[in-house]
């Protein structure tokens, strides 16, 4: 891998949650929202900010609402340079302008943090394309390039992943796209308003546009870590004397449900990551030698053969159709 | 202040150079040129890299982008004929090789683009730095052969002779050479690479008189045991490569036939086809070979024949993640396998396996010959049928030995 190269990277919470951990930052993690209409984000909060991806790399020409003034030099924004860098981007660009006291940034982040406030949008982005340290983390969770081998269609497939941030800053929101110049103002949050309810209708309004031109999209929210919260509500509860032993082993043990339902996502994160970097090879020969053994082999290849062939026939036929 | 200039901001930037150009097509048995009118286009990427792209231009659409690095291709004429105005995009690290015709009304600035193809690709455009473009690369012997023939066009005879010296892969690679949808960039790849796809390039002879025409339709026919048809690349899922089976040659002595003046040419290089000694034991068109995910083979039913036997789960086992706190056990196994972290290396090694690439790779690990052979081409079929011979019989012959667990 050429110094300077940022791997492609999976589009995954775990993954993104180890990248923030790898990061030295703490006291957060990234959920996977699948209904905007439900109340997962109400108990997921304190919501810290919504990452919008989805597999296309135009970006709308609209520039209604940037921001131009002095703004700028508070909110943390990134011109995106490289494609493959795209989620940590993401990530970082919520970070880093997210104030609320759960999250510790972490010596670096705050570090680069510091580094680049100073810089305009392009110059950021190129900083952070070339923080050693990010990129190094950022590339320990890529996809496993086992035989020096660029696969770059596979890259042309998922490259067309595009990020954008949504954050609550000092009372507003704004949309983070790294591919245009500079902030969207998206209005005032009213106090007592949660500033998810006023992301909600501009991220479904996307949402409903990607849909209809059948483009795939994922919606990710980054909260404050969740186990943590349900054991100081745990400890809250223990604590309370006004509640009946009922109410609180009802309390109690749905939290411990949860708690419990944390730490297994951790693991299963921690053995995903296991399994992303292992070498296979030695396993998979090891397989098909045994598939051979057993004659199971040839047939199976051969099968699979045909069906393509099948496959590519018929599309072929369709095509002619057409023509 | 841009470092990158103002194209940073978008996905790419304004093309480079481009012209109005058709590509070559190989189609079951015949080569002949694709008659759309297209257009030929070079732009650099906002990851500072050279993408070489086709469309067509009726209907806009872009078919072909490939990612070329510095000092990896040539782009030449190749022939001195007048009203011929093919060009070549040849590969120095292998064989690969794509054709294209002009459609530029005005011959007048085709040299002038063919520079500029050359140069940028092989000096891309550094920002702040400037363009530091030196002299053109020295031609291959093969092509200045190619290109250097006495008069306008080739000389049959000289055309035999310098087939006739061809490796018989290069050769292959000579006709069936793509410039499928998903053309592949082997910048940063040694050894060969043989690209699949669906269309591939003509040999270089054009005998249109007529200037802006396609050049004249050749055939070769060749014989081929393999009964696979064109298949597009797959591109399902996580992993989207090309074909990449390796192109073999073929001996044939079918006479051309529904050319039409170049038949003459046509036939001298068929019958040198014929004269070609051939190292594959099966022919087929790099096109052919539908590429299969090795995952589709690894279906449940499979999975727990293979799993029954204790011998092969041990062995399996042995190369699980290393890890205290996960059990090795059979159920992990199972996980595993199942897993879609697992799941796509297995895609990328199908890919990288039917792409000719894994021969070195898996000599290390004992594998027998033929089947390390297939590897080096590309072929899974060959591969998997190697490894049965061999790993197969052996089993049976110490089927008194049975550690099969059938209980």
């Amino acid at each position: 891998m050429a110094s300077g190269e940022w791997c492609l990277i999976e589009s995954d919470p775990g993954v993104f949650t180890d990248l923030i951990n790898g990061f030295e930052a703490n006291g957060v993690q990234v959920e996977e929202i699948f209904s905007l209409d439900d109340d997962s984000l109400q108990q997921m909060k304190p919501c810290h900010g919504l990452i919008f991806l989805f597999k296309w790399q135009e970006t709308d020409a609209s520039n209604e609402n940037m921001v131009k003034d002095s703004r700028l030099d508070e909110i943390f924004f990134a011109k995106q340079v490289i494609t493959n860098a795209c989620a940590t981007q993401a990530i970082v660009s919520v970070l880093l302008n997210c104030t609320h006291e759960d999250l510790k940034l972490g010596s670096t982040l705050s570090e680069f943090k510091e580094f680049a406030q100073a810089f305009d949008p392009q110059m950021r982005g190129l900083a952070l394309s070339n923080s050693e340290k990010i990129r190094y983390v950022h590339n320990s969770f890529a996809r496993q390039q086992l035989f020096e081998f660029d696969s770059r269609d596979e890259k042309k497939d998922e490259d067309a992943f595009h990020f954008i941030a949504y954050i609550p800053f000092k009372g507003r929101l704004y949309e983070l796209d790294g591919l245009k110049e500079a902030p969207i103002d998206h209005g005032a949050i009213p106090t007592d308003t949660e500033w998810t309810d006023i992301a909600r209708p501009i991220v479904r309004q996307r949402m409903e546009k990607y849909s209809e031109g059948e483009i795939h999209f994922s919606l990710m929210a980054v909260v404050s870590e969740l186990r943590r919260k349900y054991e100081r509500q745990l400890e809250q509860i223990l604590a309370d004397s006004a509640l009946t032993d009922d109410e609180r082993n009802d309390k109690t043990s749905h939290l411990s449900i949860l708690i419990h339902e944390e730490e297994r996502k951790r693991e299963s994160y921690r053995i995903e990551n296991l399994r992303r970097r292992h070498n296979w090879l030695p396993f998979i020969v090891e397989m098909l030698k045994a598939y051979a053994t057993q004659g199971l082999l040839v047939p199976a290849v051969d099968k699979a053969v045909v069906a393509k062939e099948a496959e590519k026939k018929r599309e072929t036929d369709k095509k002619r159709k057409r023509i | 202040m841009s470092l990158f200039g103002g194209s940073a901001s978008q996905a790419r930037s304004r093309n480079l150079v481009e012209f109005k150009a058709g590509k070559m097509n190989l189609r079951g048995n015949m080569v002949y040129p694709d008659k759309r009118k297209g257009l030929l286009y070079l732009y650099q990427g906002n990851d500072m890299l050279m993408h070489l792209c086709w469309k067509d231009r009726s209907n806009n659409s872009t078919e072909d982008d490939l990612v070329i690095f510095p000092d990896e291709i040539e782009f030449k004429k190749v022939t001195q004929s007048t009203t011929g105005r093919v060009y070549i995009l040849k590969w120095r690290i292998n064989s690969r090789k794509l054709f294209f015709w002009m459609q530029e009304p005005k011959e007048d600035q085709d040299e002038e683009f063919c520079k500029k193809i050359n140069d940028l690709l092989n000096h891309p455009p550094t920002p702040g730095f400037g363009d530091d473009i030196s002299d053109t690369h020295p031609l291959q012997p093969f092509m200045e052969r190619m290109a250097g023939g006495a008069g306008s066009g080739i000389d049959p005879n000289d055309l035999s002779n310098v087939l006739r010296n061809l490796d018989p892969n290069d050769f292959a690679s000579l006709l069936s050479s793509s410039f499928g949808r998903s053309g592949r960039s082997t910048g940063l790849i040694q050894g060969t690479q043989h690209s699949g796809g669906s269309s591939s390039s003509s040999t270089q002879h054009v005998t249109d008189s007529r200037p802006n025409t396609a050049p004249a339709s050749t055939t070769v026919t060749s014989t081929t045991r393999n009964s696979g048809s064109s298949s597009k690349p797959r591109n399902g899922g996580t992993s989207s490569s090309s074909p990449a089976a390796a192109p073999k040659s073929t001996a044939s002595s079918t006479a051309s036939s529904g050319s039409k003046s170049g038949s003459i040419q046509m036939s001298a290089l068929t019958s040198v086809l014929a004269n070609l000694s051939s190292n594959a034991t099966e022919a087929t068109t790099s096109s052919s070979k539908p590429v299969i995910d090795l995952c589709d083979i690894m279906t449940n039913e499979n999975l727990v024949s293979l799993l029954a036997n204790k011998d092969v789960q041990e062995k399996l086992r042995a190369h699980l993640p290393e890890d205290n706190t996960i059990p090795n056990t059979e159920e992990e196994l199972k996980e595993s396998i199942q897993s879609p972290q697992f799941r796509q290396i297995v895609s990328a090694f199908s890919v990288a396996l039917q792409s000719g690439e894994l021969g070195p790779v898996l000599i290390q690990f004992g594998l027998p010959d033929d089947a390390i052979k297939a590897a080096n081409q590309g072929d899974l079929q060959a591969f998997a049928q190697a490894l049965e011979k061999h790993y197969k019989k052996s089993h049976e012959e110490k089927s008194s030995d049975n550690t099969m667990d059938t209980s």
